[in-house]
């Protein structure tokens, strides 16, 4: 077990230790630090890893036509799932929609973030507060509150009657409505990584930017949006996961009319008790958006390390 | 305070923290507006023009490189903003790394470079648009000491061959020194002398910028004779010779003897006294080797004293509890007011 100490700004310090004195210290915190898991990881043997493992299980078995599911090895049930057309645009319907939740959170999030970083203390605080306080509502309730909103004797409806405009249109059960409430919710996955970078941004950078001959908008363009990268490469893959595995709000705000993946995996396993193919689906919604994840982390992270690598 | 830089002049502005040298140069700058007074470039007020518009190049002590871009997009980065040609740009952007002597850097990251390095990428980027006025803010406070100077003199050559009028602040008085031709010396928000560097080193207005320019001996007392040569009298029966520099303190008034610890001879205890200087009876505290000199302390009636000798001129260091008499003339010792008035 090798240990490396990193002291910013202090390199030096570390192999000028006595090493061995060291090392002797290190592997006893190890086997400290084991022993201190052991709780965690049983935890997540027994919660976590059993029951995934038992899904992706699942997901190759079948169900006789008595409806009793049984454990097997057939590839039926993806078959069934990339044959059909259907599934393939509801699945194709969930990646966009995730993708939208996470580009529109962004565009949203950021001067929200920018408030945040850079506000005085208290607005900078009211405005983290509005944003985390949506989390401790139940999120049945809060879909059910934006559906009182949206519905077409909401309050947006409502409001664009009274300024005259007939025949307003219902948003409540369209995409629209989906996009609205994810985007309400995740927000703040979105905010506070994006605020975390823009505060790390060097104010020499920005003030050289300046001084150099950029304007206000040079600045955003060339200095501010590209160091906020690192926060964009949390915020964007965890608002599109959480936007892609979301299961009530969809259900409640989206209808039948446009279902999204969960609501799909919902109906297989509650409505119509095929729980093999709601196991397939549900490792194919587990796959598409780990992709998503790996490819985008990929090129970002890629890009990151160049900031930072001494190569 | 008031204030004028010439046509390629290098001016410093020199105090210790707080003393207001960093805002009068981001104000200079454009990133902070004054509350009152005038900033003019080229004879034209600049107040009311953004920063950006305002044709300066600046280095900063975090060097303020932008990290997600190379050497050569960093350094091209104000002609961008000009909108120079492509072509013309490439080709200045690599004179301009020359210049700084990193030609085979330009498609490294920052991240990849050390300090001094990254600082002269900076200088680069402030050096490629030929701006009107170069500010350099600490630029050299985060190297460590050996690269410092060879930065300073690399900087000054650079500065001085392309003629560019540059402001500079910093709180350390030997790079002040080392780079600028004029220095101005503040304290409080205030100008306490400006001058050339021989002029503010031996000709300190005020106790304040002895001080501050490393004058180790201030010796504080009431003045008892005025003149050509004046006296201070430091304590009972104790007179300190020394010469006035510009309006002499009135007699019976606060004063302050300020004296560089060369010029202070260290005699032994039996040694005849000489006309025009000041001898001082005292013992020695410590003596401390400084590599070419050697460092005395020596307990005198009017104060502790610093005396630095020339190890070469001496056989062995004095030995610490040992008499001796301390000699300076009074023409290399100055007289100053205590109190320090904003010049």
């Amino acid at each position: 077990m090798t240990c490396v100490l990193q002291f910013p700004g202090c390199r030096r310090l570390g192999p000028a230790l006595p090493a061995a004195s060291l090392h002797r210290v290190t592997s006893a915190a190890t086997k400290a630090g084991w022993l201190l898991a052991i709780p965690a990881v049983l935890f997540l043997l027994l919660c976590f890893v059993a029951p995934v493992a038992q899904t992706l299980w699942l997901g190759f078995g079948a169900r006789t036509d008595a409806g009793v599911m049984t454990y097997g090895f057939t590839f039926e049930n993806y078959r069934r799932a990339f044959a059909t057309d259907l599934y393939w645009r509801i699945l194709l319907r969930t990646a966009k929609m995730a993708t939208w939740a996470a580009c529109v959170a962004a565009i949203v999030g950021f001067p929200l973030a920018w408030v945040v970083a850079r506000g005085r203390p208290w607005l900078s605080r009211l405005v983290t507060l509005t944003l985390v306080t949506p989390l401790l509502v139940n999120v049945v309730v809060r879909s059910y509150g934006w559906s009182a909103i949206l519905s077409r004797n909401g309050l947006i409806s409502w409001t664009l009657g009274g300024l005259g405009i007939e025949d307003p249109p219902s948003i409540l059960y369209t995409e629209a409505a989906v996009l609205i409430a994810s985007v309400h919710v995740f927000l703040p996955f979105m905010v506070l990584p994006l605020a975390g970078a823009i505060a790390r941004i060097p104010p020499s950078a920005e003030q050289a930017a300046t001084i150099a001959g950029a304007g206000p908008v040079q600045r955003f363009w060339r200095i501010i949006l590209p160091l906020s990268l690192p926060g964009l490469a949390v915020g964007l893959p965890l608002v599109f996961s959480l936007t892609a595995a979301a299961y009530v709000t969809p259900q409640i705000l989206g209808g039948n009319f446009s279902p999204l993946l969960g609501t799909l995996i919902q109906q297989q396993v509650l409505t119509l008790h095929d729980w093999p193919f709601g196991a397939a689906l549900s490792t194919l919604l587990v796959a598409m958006v780990l992709a998503v994840n790996l490819v985008f982390i990929g090129i970002v992270g890629r890009r990151l390390r160049r900031w930072t690598a001494v190569a | 305070m008031d204030l004028e830089v010439a046509p390629g002049e290098m001016l410093a502005l020199l105090g210790p923290s707080g003393c207001g040298k960093t805002t009068t140069l981001r104000m200079v700058a454009g990133l902070i507006e004054p509350s009152a007074g005038e900033v003019l470039i080229g004879g034209r007020s600049v107040l009311g023009v953004p920063a950006h518009k305002r044709d300066l190049g600046m280095l900063f002590q975090a060097y303020g490189l932008f990290p997600h871009l190379t050497v050569a997009r960093n350094v091209a980065f104000g002609l961008e903003m000009r909108r120079v040609p492509k072509a013309e740009a490439a080709q200045r952007v690599a004179e301009a790394l020359k210049l700084v002597r990193l030609d085979g850097f330009a498609e490294r990251m920052p991240a990849q470079l050390s300090g001094g390095q990254q600082q002269r990428v900076a200088l680069a980027r402030a050096l490629v648009y030929r701006p009107r006025v170069l500010l350099l803010d600490e630029p050299f406070g985060a190297l460590d000491r050996k690269l410092r100077e060879e930065m300073q003199v690399e900087l000054r050559l650079l500065v001085k061959r392309l003629g560019l009028t540059t402001i500079m602040v910093t709180h350390d008085q030997e790079e002040a020194l080392t780079l600028a031709d004029r220095l101005a010396v503040m304290e409080h928000g205030a100008l306490m002398q400006v001058g050339t560097g021989a002029e503010v080193y031996d000709r300190p207005a005020s106790r304040f910028v002895a001080d501050f320019m490393g004058v180790a001996n201030l010796l504080d007392g009431r003045v008892a004779a005025t003149g050509a040569v004046a006296s201070l009298e430091a304590a009972k029966g104790v007179h300190l010779l020394a010469t006035p520099i510009a309006a002499p303190p009135m007699q019976g008034s606060l004063g302050t003897v300020a004296i560089r610890p060369e010029a202070i001879a260290l005699l032994p205890p039996d040694a005849a006294e000489e006309a025009g200087t000041t001898t001082l009876p005292g013992t020695v505290e410590q003596a401390i080797f400084k590599g070419q000199g050697l460092d005395v302390w020596v307990g005198t009636p009017a104060g502790r004293i610093l005396a630095r000798l020339d190890r070469a001129a001496l056989a062995a260091a004095p030995a610490a509890g040992a008499p001796c008499l301390l000699r300076y003339a009074a023409s290399r010792a100055i007289l100053l007011p205590r109190e320090t008035k904003p010049a």
